[in-house]
């Protein structure tokens, strides 16, 4: 029982091992460089056994033998772990019969029925080379006989390629330094590029194991290899030239021993020679950008385009805020700068960061430059970001060229906060310190000289200036005490006769009170009161109202009540003028009234 | 006649435009040598200022303190020149520590020294014309409060007429008899007596600044303006 658990297990086994080798595939290999007359191998290889191939047209390749059919089939057991493999190669010999690039299309072939379809090839047909001895198939070693083997400029050289000699300013200049040897060169030890002034040097990375390739040049089938190769973006304008670069080569050489033992039929032995190379320079035509420079050009050369994006347009007061702006394109990418958004007044706004993705290649450097504007804002309101600009200089259309970021609408609430909790402050406002202190420089304006002057003090002038105001001042001062004096003379006998006027005015009053004139003593009063107050107060008869006398009588300290009775008269007798019917006895108290008033007011200005 | 000053001018404007152009180039001595011979001519607070700049590149801050003073004298609002001689008083060795008593003195002196002569006298007899203005009005208002008011006022006038008719008088006395001076030896000492044997009482420095009291023969009585007084050697000092 136990047995046959085991024979089924590795039965299992075997099977899920084959299984796993199912994926067939199926590939043409051939040389990628081949010699005019020179035969070659294509190979069709299948890991499975496989049936009916179908071989493609060759068209410019004379079939020489083929196709010739391998198999070969292997079957491991690793720690019980089954492999098999089968494969199976068809095997074509080639003659190319005309110079040039040409394209191999797949083959077909059938494995379980299905059909399976190869990779198609391109194989570069170079012209015969004239020294060359035939060889064998394929160009597996063309630096073989005597001839090539000769340690010459013409043998193994550098050449430069330069992809424009004629560019604008910070337009990318591509420089390859490529071996073309005949010989075999074992390693370099030393590579001396020139520092290219004047440029800006990107380098471009070559694979580590470079492949020799092959190409006809002035006849001869070199193999080459490009050793270095640098993106350049001059700087300023003129000739600028590029110096010899300089490089050291160890070459393999065999050598041709003149006694020659029975060993070196076997062992071929090789010594190290050395050899310095010099690769030209070149001289570069840089051309100033065209005028009419936009605004917001800062140097950009190539073709670019622009794009943004915002984290959100509604948002909160000290909430923050991205604005990301994506630049990608290809040019002098290095040389980029951050477009330049004005963000609003009471915005707080960070330095944007940037995210630098570029590749370089033979057409130039390319690739992203993300940029991310990080702001706040403080408070709360609707608010405009206009849009960012970047202009660049187009190389294909050779004109300047404005891309512009759409502008964004914020509406910004209020913070949970509120206004006053701002962050900060980053303002950084400093002090003007003085550096050093140092007299004043001289006066260079005109200069007049004049005498020393002489003093005022103690000079008959001076004086003088005190005296004539004094006297001027003497002058006026009696002057207006004399007219002082006599205004006070007529207005003293006025306020003397004061009484005696109204006293005289009242007796004619009594006449008409006893005659009954109602009329002529109302009115005879109020002209006795009126010239009283008049003469008494000093006031001019023009100045002579109720109100005045009212002031008058305060500011000279009568009591109010007094004042009151006057304006009372006064009063009594305008209304009685249009009133009639008023009766003797009015008439009489009146008449008492007023002799009383005046009486008060003449003890009032005895006593002072 | 005429003709010859303007001339006389235009050769002395000359002569002061290639001092400028000395001192611009940093030959110092020979500015101020120039300007010294122009300023023989007359005076000029400018001229006094360029001459005293010339002496402090030149390292002489005696000759620098002597001229910005000089040139102080002619024009007190001379903004320029009061701040160079603020920075040359910082090179001044001696440092006279006023005390609280002297400090009034110090104050009062340099008050005086704000405005000329004249315009001290200007001053005072504006004053005076205010003060009789104010007085005419005390005399004739009826108003009681204007008359409170316009006395006091007249009052305080008086008293402003007063002080600045004195302070010109004083500002007068200074410049004719040159009171102040200024210390041109590096250092020189003070003696108690006119006299050689006297004994030393301290030492002044270069470009301090003195008043001089009285002279006897050769000797000059120096106050300080801490109030200490010495006798020193005519030649040690140069009146301002």
């Amino acid at each position: 029982m136990k047995r046959i658990l085991i024979f089924f297990t590795s039965v299992l086994l075997t099977l899920t091992a084959l299984s796993a080798q199912d994926k067939v595939s199926f590939t043409a290999s051939a040389p990628a460089t081949v010699y005019m007359d020179t035969p070659f191998q294509l190979v069709y290889s299948v890991n499975a056994s496989a049936k009916d191939l179908r071989a493609p047209d060759f068209q410019f390749f004379e079939i020489l033998a083929g196709p010739f059919e391998s198999h070969s089939s292997s079957y491991q057991n690793i720690n019980g772990k089954a492999t098999s493999s089968v494969n199976v190669s068809y095997t074509f010999t080639l003659l190319p019969n005309k110079v040039g690039t040409f394209k191999i299309p797949g083959a077909a072939i059938e494995v379980d029925d299905e059909k399976y379809v190869s990779n198609a090839m391109t194989i570069k047909v170079l012209p015969a080379d004239k020294t060359q001895s035939q060889g064998q198939g394929g160009a597996g070693s063309p630096a073989t006989g005597a001839e090539t083997q000769r340690i010459s400029n013409d043998n193994i050289f550098i050449r430069t390629s330069v992809s424009k000699t004629n560019v604008y300013e910070q337009e990318a200049i591509l420089v390859t330094y490529k071996l073309y040897t005949l010989l075999d060169v074992a390693q370099f030890t030393e590579m001396k590029f020139p520092d290219f002034n004047g440029f800006l040097k990107q380098e471009i990375a070559q694979p580590k194991n470079a492949q020799l390739s092959y190409e006809n040049y002035n006849g001869k089938n070199f193999g080459t290899v490009v050793l270095y190769q640098v993106l350049l973006f001059p700087q300023r304008t003129g000739e600028i030239n590029i110096d010899k670069a300089n490089f050291t080569a160890i070459l393999r050489i065999q050598n041709k021993a003149q006694v020659r033992s029975i060993f070196d039929d076997f062992f071929d032995s090789y010594s190290n020679v050395q050899k310095s190379l010099t690769a030209p320079g070149a001289r570069i035509t840089v051309n100033a950008l065209p005028a009419g420079k936009p605004a917001s050009f800062t140097g950009a050369v190539g073709n670019f385009s622009l794009s943004s994006s915002i984290s959100k347009t509604n948002l909160k007061a000290n909430d923050a805020g991205i604005i990301k702006v994506v630049i990608s394109g290809t040019g002098n990418m290095k040389l980029l700068q951050n477009p330049e958004i004005k963000f609003p007044e009471g915005f707080e706004v960070y330095d944007p960061k940037a995210d630098n993705k570029f590749s370089t290649n033979a057409n130039g450097v390319s690739g992203t430059k993300t940029i991310e504007y990080m702001f706040i804002p403080q408070h709360a309101g609707v608010f405009n970001i206009p849009s960012a600009e970047l202009s660049y200089f187009d190389l294909n259309d050779r004109t300047y060229k404005t891309l512009r970021t759409p502008a964004y609408r914020l509406n910004v609430a209020k913070g949970v906060g509120g206004e006053n909790t701002i962050v900060g402050n980053y303002t950084n406002k400093e002090d003007v310190t003085q550096m050093a202190k140092d007299i004043r420089y001289i006066h260079t304006g005109k200069i007049k000289l004049h005498a020393e002057e002489t003093p005022l003090f103690g000079s008959m002038l001076f004086w003088m200036m005190f005296l004539i105001p004094l006297l001027v001042a003497g002058i006026l001062f009696i002057y207006f005490r004399k007219q002082i004096r006599e205004n006070a003379d007529i207005s003293l006998m006025k306020t003397k006769k004061a009484n005696k006027v109204a006293q005289k005015r009242l007796k004619l009053a009594q006449k008409f009170l006893t005659e009954g004139k109602k009329s002529q003593f109302y009115e005879e009063v109020m002209k006795a009161v009126w010239t009283y107050l008049s003469d008494k107060l000093s006031i001019p008869v023009a100045a002579l109202n109720k109100e005045n006398i009212a002031a008058e009588m305060t500011e000279r300290g009568i009591d109010n009540e007094l004042t009151n009775q006057f304006t009372n008269i006064l009063n009594t007798c305008e209304y009685a003028s249009y009133a009639p019917n008023s009766g003797q006895q009015e008439m009489g108290n009146l008449y008492e009234e007023t002799i009383e008033a005046i009486g008060k007011v003449e003890e009032y200005f005895k006593k002072k | 006649m005429f003709g010859q000053t303007v001339a006389q001018e235009k050769k002395s404007a000359d002569k002061v435009a290639l001092a400028n152009q000395m001192y611009k180039q940093g030959q110092f001595t020979d500015a101020a040598r120039i300007y010294e011979e122009e300023l023989k001519k007359g005076v000029s607070a400018e001229l006094y200022y360029n001459l005293a700049n010339s002496y402090y590149k030149a390292n002489e801050i005696g000759h620098a303190i002597l001229n910005y003073e000089r040139a102080l004298r002619i024009d007190p609002g001379f903004d320029d020149a009061s701040y160079n001689l603020q920075i040359a008083e910082s090179k001044i060795v001696d440092n006279v520590n006023t005390s609280p008593t002297f400090f009034v003195r110090k104050w009062t002196n340099s008050l005086i020294k704000s405005y000329t002569s004249n315009q001290w006298a200007v001053i005072s007899v504006v004053c005076f014309i205010l003060m009789l203005a104010l007085f005419f009005l005390f005399a004739f208002s009826r108003i009681r409060t204007r008359r409170k008011y316009s006395f006091f006022a007249s009052v305080l006038f008086g008293i402003l007429c007063v002080v600045a008719l004195s302070f010109s008088g004083i500002r007068k006395d200074q410049i004719k008899n040159h009171h102040e001076a200024v210390i041109m030896m590096g250092a020189v000492a003070v003696k108690s007596s006119p006299d050689q044997s006297g004994t030393d009482l301290f030492q002044l420095h270069e470009g301090t600044l003195v008043k001089v009291k009285s002279v006897l023969g050769n000797w000059t009585e120096i106050t300080l303006e801490n109030g200490a007084v010495g006798w020193v050697e005519e030649t040690a000092i140069e009146r301002i």
